[in-house]
């Protein structure tokens, strides 16, 4: 009879297989750390570091918009704590800024936190405000420092 | 739209008339302009005046509409001959600026949302925009205001006599 699951050690390849979405679904395997007693999922020990930063990304990028899309002012925008808190993240915070922009997601919430997050602006000044634009610019400008393909 | 912030508005007082666009903005919409996202931010990021100072404050937006021929008037009903906007606030400053339409109803474009008619100002008033804080009229032409220049001119490459380098 093969072991059962819960028996069997998770392999690399497995271990890098796995989803953060598996997470978000009931367990198939409780494996159980006996010195603590406490249960726990074996795919959270295979989130890569990538993986935990997207997901911790998406988690405040989707209430960011969500929370403001209907707002003109930029400061009420950055304004929410989300902003802060994407900003804090750096550079992987940009490149999934940049990424959501290559798959045609834009808004106006990605300018100043590009801006902010990278210090630069590569969007000419006589193109300010002009969304779809700034946003070429800006996947031309992720292309050029390599954040994106 | 989230009730929390718009408590007075309802399916019936807030029509769509627009699919969501980020193209353009409240400040936009209210200057008839639709491909600018007109904003006085402080990282010079979107459309505003060059010659007029980003201030994010009521009456940074005031200054922008006294420049199209806007004067400040105190009454949100319908003049006859008159196009009105009115400007939302809050203690953090200005939130939104609505548009009086021949009807007497108002026209908003929601930041990058959609743009949508209301009968009165009343309908987004509440904790999201706050409450309006100036009134603004124009004479009615029929035409949109003339904007003043929302960039600077390309910059171009010059030799150093003078000419341009790329024609």
């Amino acid at each position: 009879m093969p072991p059962s699951l819960e028996q069997q050690p998770i392999s690399p390849s497995r271990a890098y297989n796995s989803t953060p979405a598996s997470l978000w679904r009931a367990p198939p395997v409780a494996a159980k750390n006996h010195a603590s007693g406490i249960s726990f999922h074996p795919g959270l020990i295979a989130l890569s570091l990538d993986e935990m930063l997207r997901i911790f990304f998406d988690v405040r990028a989707n209430r960011w918009i969500s929370d403001t899309a209907w707002h003109s002012s930029i400061s009420a925008i950055t304004r929410h704590p989300d902003f802060a808190a994407i900003v804090d993240m750096g550079s992987p915070a940009a490149k999934f800024i940049l990424e959501r922009i290559v798959a045609g997601e834009v808004h106006v919430h990605w300018f100043p936190a590009l801006k902010d997050i990278t210090g630069e602006d590569p969007v000419p000044a006589h193109e300010r405000g002009r969304v779809s634009q700034m946003a070429r610019h800006w996947v031309q400008w992720g292309k050029a420092k390599n954040f994106i393909r | 739209m989230p009730s929390d912030h718009f408590p007075n508005l309802t399916d019936r007082n807030f029509i769509p008339k627009s699919p969501p666009t980020g193209e353009y903005n409240c400040v936009g919409w209210a200057l008839h302009d639709q491909r600018n996202f007109i904003w006085p931010d402080e990282r010079s990021q979107f459309a505003w005046p060059p010659d007029m100072p980003r201030e994010d404050s009521v009456v940074g937006l005031r200054r922008l509409f006294e420049r199209v021929g806007f004067v400040v008037c105190d009454s949100l009903n319908y003049e006859r001959g008159f196009e009105k906007v009115a400007i939302y606030g809050k203690a953090e400053g200005p939130q939104h600026v609505a548009r009086q339409l021949r009807t007497g109803a108002w026209t908003s474009k929601m930041g990058e949302r959609l743009d949508a008619e209301h009968p009165t100002t009343d309908v987004l008033a509440g904790p999201g925009f706050g409450g309006i804080v100036l009134v603004m009229r124009r004479e009615d032409t029929g035409r949109p205001p003339i904007l003043p220049p929302l960039h600077p001119p390309p910059a171009r490459l010059i030799t150093p006599q003078g000419s341009p380098l790329i024609r």
